[in-house]
């Protein structure tokens, strides 16, 4: 029974390891606990139009303005990521990206501004919180608010 | 140049450098600087530097002269006078060098007709057919590509490369590499008049060299061409670049369901500190550049009637300001503040397009902005549109990179390029 107990700790830990981050092309799509996520590029960006469509389902869900973008997934849920957090690099060379998080878990699947002020590098997920670590310093986004923090204690997870 | 500043009164300081062929400074130069209020003889020391020409008058134009060896003087250059501290470096196409008096014996130690290769500035000691001694010493230009490097002349095959790859000339690769490029810094100081008193002034000048090394203190921006990390993660993930073949050459990203690429954990500061490898610099400058200049391409400018050296200037108008503000300078739609989209219940406004105000602001702080907005009539579109389209033109010119300008187009300022290529200027 332990051995059983201490091969699903070390599985989880393995799992856990499998930290991914992924460029999206002119098309990217993945599944989400509510549905599936589109991100298309646009045909041809006029003026102060999106350059990307981000889709939930078929409807639209959110729009990014930059060329470029990253994505950063929480967890394998059998259903999906649960989180999404998006780099939209919507400035020029030399300006960090708008950094968004998508969550799903809610009624409404909503979208929240975490930053434009960090070069982020790395990010954890806990259950209630996300932890960014950009420059050496690592960043604790909850309900809502960006602050400075350490390292995430207990348990956490990497992006997959 | 060193940096700027905008004060309220003009002040200009000049830092003249002479180098020669491969980028070493002359020493010992004897030289006349002249200004409308003013001249100076001067003798450039130990880095080829001369004191530093100051004046407080906007239009005084700089005429440099040069003692010759054989006497009289010859006029070399006529430099415009710009407001702040600035640098320009003085080529010489000539390289100075010591020869030893060797005795004419021995044998012929190579083949004439089998040219030793020698490195910029390299300089081999040999004996031809009768044993008389000959000096081989290696010259950059003329070379097949007509590319000039200077102090940056080991990264040649790296600008070729970028070159292929980009479909554009070399030289309007090594100009856009050279704006974006850290560069390294020596500190200098030189005795100087200043109201009727002698007092030393301490600079930072730059040798023009690219630093491989560059990291910037005031950001997370690390290497030659200065990426962020995001950035950087973000070109290894994207399909296609340079960076991208790298890492998965050497199995730090792996191919994700999607069709996208994911960063192997363990390996994320394997890439992170791939900035600091030469190659990978230059050549994911170009990958990323090239991107936001198809995107450009993309909405309808016309930029096949450009030459490479005015592509150059529209690739680092999109490198500095991203394609979509790219896209607004070009069309001239730039507003004064930032443009949010409108809020949703379930998504907050976004800036989806940044205003001149805070452009110019974030380049030069808000006074010198403020200051530049009030001498163009209160302003802020007008005098971010005349700053960056000064700035691209001082600072972006494939011309500065050849052996022989001559053989390159003429390019044309950054606002008659908008125009060319299907964009439209404001009627200022």
């Amino acid at each position: 029974m332990l051995g059983r107990a201490l091969t699903g700790i070390l599985f989880f830990l393995l799992c856990a390891n499998v930290f991914a981050q992924t460029s999206g092309g002119d098309i990217n799509e993945f599944k989400t606990i509510a549905g599936t996520l589109t991100i298309t590029k646009t045909d041809h960006a006029g003026v102060d139009s999106a350059t990307f469509n981000v889709n939930l389902n078929g409807h639209e869900f959110d729009q990014l303005y930059g060329a470029h973008y990253l994505y950063y997934e929480d967890d394998k849920n059998p259903g999906g990521a649960s989180r999404v957090l998006i780099e939209d690099f919507v400035g020029g060379f030399s300006d960090t990206p708008l950094v968004l998080l998508y969550d799903f878990r809610g009624k409404t699947p909503n979208v929240s501004h975490v930053s434009d002020q960090l070069d982020v590098d790395d990010v954890r997920w806990t259950s209630n919180a996300v932890f960014l670590s950009a420059n050496g310093k690592w960043y604790r986004f909850y309900k809502g608010r960006l602050l400075q923090g350490s390292f995430p204690k207990g348990l956490v997870h990497e992006s997959r | 140049m060193v940096y700027q500043r905008d004060d309220d009164d003009f002040y200009s300081e000049l830092w003249i450098q002479f180098v020669d062929a491969v980028g070493k400074p002359i020493i010992n130069l004897a030289t006349r600087i002249v200004t409308a209020s003013d001249e100076s003889h001067f003798t450039t020391d130990d880095t080829g530097l001369l004191p530093p020409v100051r004046t407080r008058r906007k239009d005084e134009d700089l005429h440099v002269f040069i003692v010759r060896l054989g006497g009289g003087e010859k006029k070399i250059a006529t430099l415009k006078n710009q407001p702040g501290v600035h640098q320009h470096i003085l080529r010489s196409p000539k390289i100075h060098i010591d020869i030893p008096v060797r005795k004419h014996d021995g044998q012929q130690d190579n083949d004439p007709r089998k040219p030793v290769k020698l490195e910029p500035g390299e300089i081999q000691h040999n004996r031809d057919f009768h044993g008389h001694p000959i000096v081989n010493v290696g010259i950059e230009c003329p070379n097949n590509e007509n590319l000039w490097l200077g102090p940056n002349s080991k990264y040649r095959d790296y600008v070729i490369a970028a070159g292929k790859k980009s479909g554009f000339q070399p030289q309007a690769v090594a100009s856009i590499i050279n704006i974006e490029a850290a560069k390294k810094q020596v500190t200098v100081t030189k005795a100087t008049t200043v109201r009727g008193k002698s007092r030393n002034i301490t600079r930072t000048i730059s040798t023009g060299e690219w630093d491989a090394d560059s990291s910037n203190p005031r950001s997370t921006a690390r290497g030659m061409t200065q990426f962020l990390a995001a950035t950087w993660l973000g070109e290894a993930a994207r399909s296609g670049t340079f960076i991208n073949q790298k890492t998965v050459e050497n199995g730090w990203v792996k191919k994700t369901g999607a069709g996208g690429y994911a960063v192997v954990p363990e390996h994320k500061n394997n890439i992170l500190d791939l900035r600091m490898n030469a190659e990978a610099a230059i050549m994911a400058a170009v990958d990323y550049g090239m991107s936001n200049f198809r995107s450009l391409e993309a909405i309808g400018y016309q930029f096949d009637k450009l030459n490479d050296g005015e592509r150059a200037k529209i690739l680092y108008l999109a490198h500095h300001l991203g394609s979509g503000d790219a896209n607004r300078y070009l069309a001239g739609t730039i507003a004064e503040d930032d443009t949010y989209s409108a809020a949703t219940p379930h998504r907050p406004r976004r800036l989806i397009a940044r205003g001149a105000k805070p452009l110019l602001t974030a380049q030069v702080g808000p006074d010198a902005a403020a200051k530049r907005a009030e001498e163009n009539g209160g302003d802020y579109v007008k005098a971010h549109r005349l700053w960056l389209s000064n700035l691209i033109d001082a600072g972006v010119n494939f011309k500065d990179f050849s052996c022989d300008p001559t053989r390159l187009d003429d390019v044309r300022p950054l606002l008659e390029i908008v125009a060319v290529a299907g964009g439209k200027n404001h009627d200022f």
